[in-house]
């Protein structure tokens, strides 16, 4: 099946019931997205399906076909996404494991709307973080916010 | 426009306004590969090594699992080689004896201890390098050594001026001086600032790599499963069915379960469900939750051992004018690292390599040539981040696991494990129990004091003591002059480890719980009575104090309730501010202070305070493994539920300005949370809660 990847479009040979994540990480080496419960739970999974924040642990590869999927490796060629500067700045990751999850949940936040509110931020991110890094997230996620209104 | 970054942080005021150095600079990239041998690049000692274009590496020798190690010990270096921070790179150690915790006689990562046992060994090995470059630089140019100085990466004397690249070869092939000043505190230019996180960018990217990332050519992929009740065996298993699912290229037992063996990890699982083993469950298969504290209840009649007696405590209760007998108790819990449990192992006649997410490299290497027969020459262990730690991965049952599969199939073997079997397979903080009997006096102040630990070892010391349980409730901070503790073992078949804060992650919660307990039973204010008992520990106050301070302790802040507690070398004290309506909690703010001796990085200790914060937060509202016909009724994040962005509160941490040798930061932020949030919850109304999780008493963490 064809699928398109960060704009590149590539052809895999897959059982099209294969969850998306694994065929993203094993198959095509996309392994910033990350295996963290594998039922819909945590987030770590999440990438963009036409630019929807999409949980791939349990979506077959099949229901990506025909639609532009996005994953952290997409999101910038080099880090220079308002979101992985304001995660830099602010310093957001301590293991880093859930972080690629975040990052593209808040990234269709900021598409959305590009002025949240703390309470919009605290219900939109829905990621779990065992680091606990929640507090660090809402900061990063107000301060590309406003890189992004071009408020530097 | 030059970016300020404004911290949450007070240690003095240094620290508001601080501008991070290289902050538009691209961050230096970890890379968790052996050091090159490239011929170009000179190796001062096994943590210093400089290339000739003046690139520096610095080997660190313990795990990156978030708590900013790799980035904090390589401040301590840089420091004392006076590197030029924006050239550094950071490389994780292989297993090599000289990398040996110099107080575990491992080399391994856990017990808050990485800087306080690598910070002299670091400094004198970047001292050791510098002293190097001087001495090759002052031959260099005729000129005394002691003329000579060192300036971020280069050495100078009057107008002359030597990169450290150009001297790398000439220097390290000195014969090291064997012993070197150190800088004057004062004169530290990295260690105390708030440096970003070395591997930040990476963790950003999708860049950085995790254990389960790893991906080696020719490398295949195993899923397991492991016996549901402790100690059960495989017995019937479907081989045909798993071999005929597509990609499936064995089935392999190993040491706990079965693995089934596939081309890729989907394809691995799929086998694994057409497998459908079965396992023999032996008598562990009668032990619940309900038996292991019927079990510990009945050994509280028990004497015990790691006894300690201060005066005559059971004289001192008789005479006691007033007596408080509580039991309080705490549930097994599982790490829940976010990345699940995996190995990547390539077993081959000459050698094992493996690449794990671990914080143990000596007892990966020891489990390998368990398996393989094979010398420790033969052995390499290669560490990745991780995705998580918290003591579980001090342990090395799935790099067994993975050995044994690469074994068989002859192939390099990336081991996954499922969350199930994570949540179901862990090495638990232990459950235990804790009877407190205290005597006040007329006063209403605590003279006689008994305590009885009981639960669960896997091991005891001679004296009958196993640390990872009494530390923290076995010695008091406090000063009470009638003082009996024992320690009585009760075996059960679950394995336990060390969960983030070991013993103090239940004993902190006793004791502290406990003291409020006795402050209202004598009408004292829960913080005046700690004062009165701390006199003697002038630390303790002071951390003490600044928590009261910071939160508005007595000023009509909210409903409040305050913890202390030292572990790792380090002293906490936490302030939970939190509103309660019926049972529903709302947890606004927690203050948290902390003397931690030599602060290396503000920013990483905030985080760490921030986290460990959420992390009680979990625990003390949501963490209970349960036991039920010998197995783990938990699975997954549905059932083990975690703090959500949500319910999680705001932080704010105070450092004490100190100048003694540093404690642990990872751990000691947890012991005071749970405590401190029960004591704001019997001030709220809520009746005492000697037991956790809060949600078997009914309480649910609300959203804000």
């Amino acid at each position: 099946m064809k699928l398109l990847v960060n704009g590149k479009e590539v052809e895999v040979q897959v059982d099209p019931e294969t969850p998306l994540l694994w065929v993203l990480r094993d198959t095509l080496g996309y392994r910033g997205t990350k295996f963290g419960c594998g039922m819909m739970l945590c987030g770590a999974c999440t990438v963009h399906l036409d630019g929807s924040p999409t949980r791939t642990c349990m979506t077959p590869v099949k229901m990506a076909e025909g639609k532009a999927i996005t994953t952290i490796e997409g999101l910038s060629p080099d880090g220079s996404h308002p979101l992985q500067r304001a995660w830099t700045e602010v310093g957001v990751p301590q293991c880093g494991y859930c972080q690629s999850g975040q990052i593209m949940v808040a990234a269709a936040l900021l598409k959305k709307n590009p002025n949240p509110t703390e309470d919009e931020i605290r219900t939109s991110m829905v990621n779990l973080c065992r680091c606990g890094t929640y507090q660090r997230i809402r900061k990063a996620v107000s301060r590309a916010a406003e890189m992004m209104r071009g408020e530097d | 426009m030059k970016r300020r970054q404004f911290l949450k942080v007070s240690s003095g005021g240094l620290l508001l306004g601080f501008v991070l150095p290289g902050c538009e600079k691209p961050l230096p990239k970890i890379t968790p590969q052996p050091i090159s041998s490239k011929a170009e690049t000179a190796r001062f000692n096994a943590f210093v090594s400089i290339s000739g274009e003046g690139k520096i590496t610095l080997v660190v020798p313990s795990s990156e699992m978030g708590q900013g190690v790799h980035t904090g010990l390589a401040q301590i270096l840089a420091e004392e080689l006076d590197a030029d921070w924006n050239r550094i790179e950071v490389v994780m150690a292989r297993r090599e004896d000289v990398y040996k915790h110099p107080q575990m006689g491992g080399m391994l990562t856990g017990g808050s201890n990485s800087v306080e046992g690598w910070y002299q060994p670091l400094r004198q090995a970047g001292a050791t390098a510098r002293a190097m470059l001087v001495a090759a630089a002052a031959k260099q140019w005729g000129a005394p050594v002691d003329a000579c100085t060192t300036e971020a990466g280069a050495v100078v004397h009057l107008k002359k001026r030597l990169d450290y690249g150009a001297l790398a070869t000439a220097a390290a092939a000195q014969t090291p001086p064997s012993e070197t000043a150190l800088k004057d505190p004062k004169d530290f230019r990295l260690i105390g600032q708030p440096l970003p996180r070395l591997e930040v960018m990476d963790k950003c990217t999708g860049r950085a790599e995790f254990g389960i990332d790893v991906v080696r050519e020719g490398m295949v992929y195993a899923a397991v499963t492991n016996g549901p009740v402790f100690g059960s065996k495989l017995a019937e298993h479907d081989e045909n069915a798993a071999k005929a699912v597509a990609g499936v290229l064995a089935v392999v037992p190993v040491s706990g379960g079965v693995a089934v063996v596939a081309d890729s990890y989907w394809q691995a699982r799929l086998g694994l469900r057409a497998l459908a083993p079965k396992f023999e469950a032996g008598p562990e298969a009668e032990v619940s939750s309900q038996t292991i504290e019927a079990q510990f209840r009945k050994d509280l009649a028990k004497e015990g051992g790691a006894v300690i007696k201060i005066g005559d405590a059971a004289k001192a209760m008789n005479g006691a004018a007033q007596k408080l007998e509580v039991l309080y108790q705490a549930p097994f819990l599982e790490h829940a690292t976010m990345e699940p449990m995996n190995c990547t192992a390539h077993v081959t006649p000459e050698k094992t390599e493996i690449w794990a997410p671990t914080q143990v490299q000596d007892k990966c290497a020891a489990a390998v040539m368990a398996v393989t027969g094979q010398t420790i020459d033969q052995v390499v262990i290669n560490t990745t981040l991780l995705g998580g730690g918290f003591g579980r991965r001090l342990e090395a049952d799935y790099v067994t696991q993975a050995t044994e599969v690469s074994k068989a199939v002859e192939k390099p073997v990336k081991l996954i494990w499922s969350r199930e079997e994570t949540t179901q397979h862990g090495f638990y903080r232990p459950a235990s129990l804790c009877r407190f009997r205290i005597g006040l006096d007329k006063a209403g102040f605590p003279t006689a004091w008994q305590c009885r630990l009981v639960g669960p070892s896997r091991g005891v010391r001679e004296d009958g003591d196993d640390t990872s349980l009494t530390r923290g409730v076995r010695e008091l901070p406090y000063e009470i002059p009638d003082f009996a503790f024992d320690f009585v073992v009760s075996h059960t078949p679950v394995p336990t480890g060390y969960w983030r804060s070991v013993s103090h992650s239940h004993t902190g919660f006793y004791l502290e719980g406990v003291m409020d307990e006795v402050a209202h039973a004598g009408g004292q204010d829960p913080l005046e009575l700690r004062r009165r008992l701390l006199q003697k520990n002038p630390r303790h106050l002071a951390v003490l104090n600044l928590a009261a301070e910071k939160a508005g302790w007595g000023k009509g802040q909210g409903v409040q309730g305050l913890a202390v507690h030292e572990s790792f070398g380090s002293i906490v004290a936490e302030v939970v501010e939190l509103s309660l309506e019926g049972k529903k909690v709302k947890v606004h703010r927690v203050t948290c202070a902390v003397d931690c001796g030599v602060a290396i990085n503000p920013d990483m200790i905030a985080a760490q305070f921030e986290g460990g914060v959420v992390f009680g937060l979990t625990a003390a509202f949501y963490g209970k493994i349960t036991l039920e016909y010998g197995a783990v009724k938990e699975s997954n994040f549905h059932d083990y539920k975690l703090t959500t962005m949500r319910q999680a509160p705001e932080v704010e941490v105070h450092i004490v300005p100190s100048s003694e040798p540093p404690g642990g930061i990872g751990e000691p932020p947890v012991p005071p949370l749970a405590p401190a949030l029960v004591n704001a919850l019997f001030r709220a109304g809520a009746p005492r809660i000697r037991s956790l999780p809060l949600k078997d008493h009914g309480f649910t963490l609300a959203n804000l």
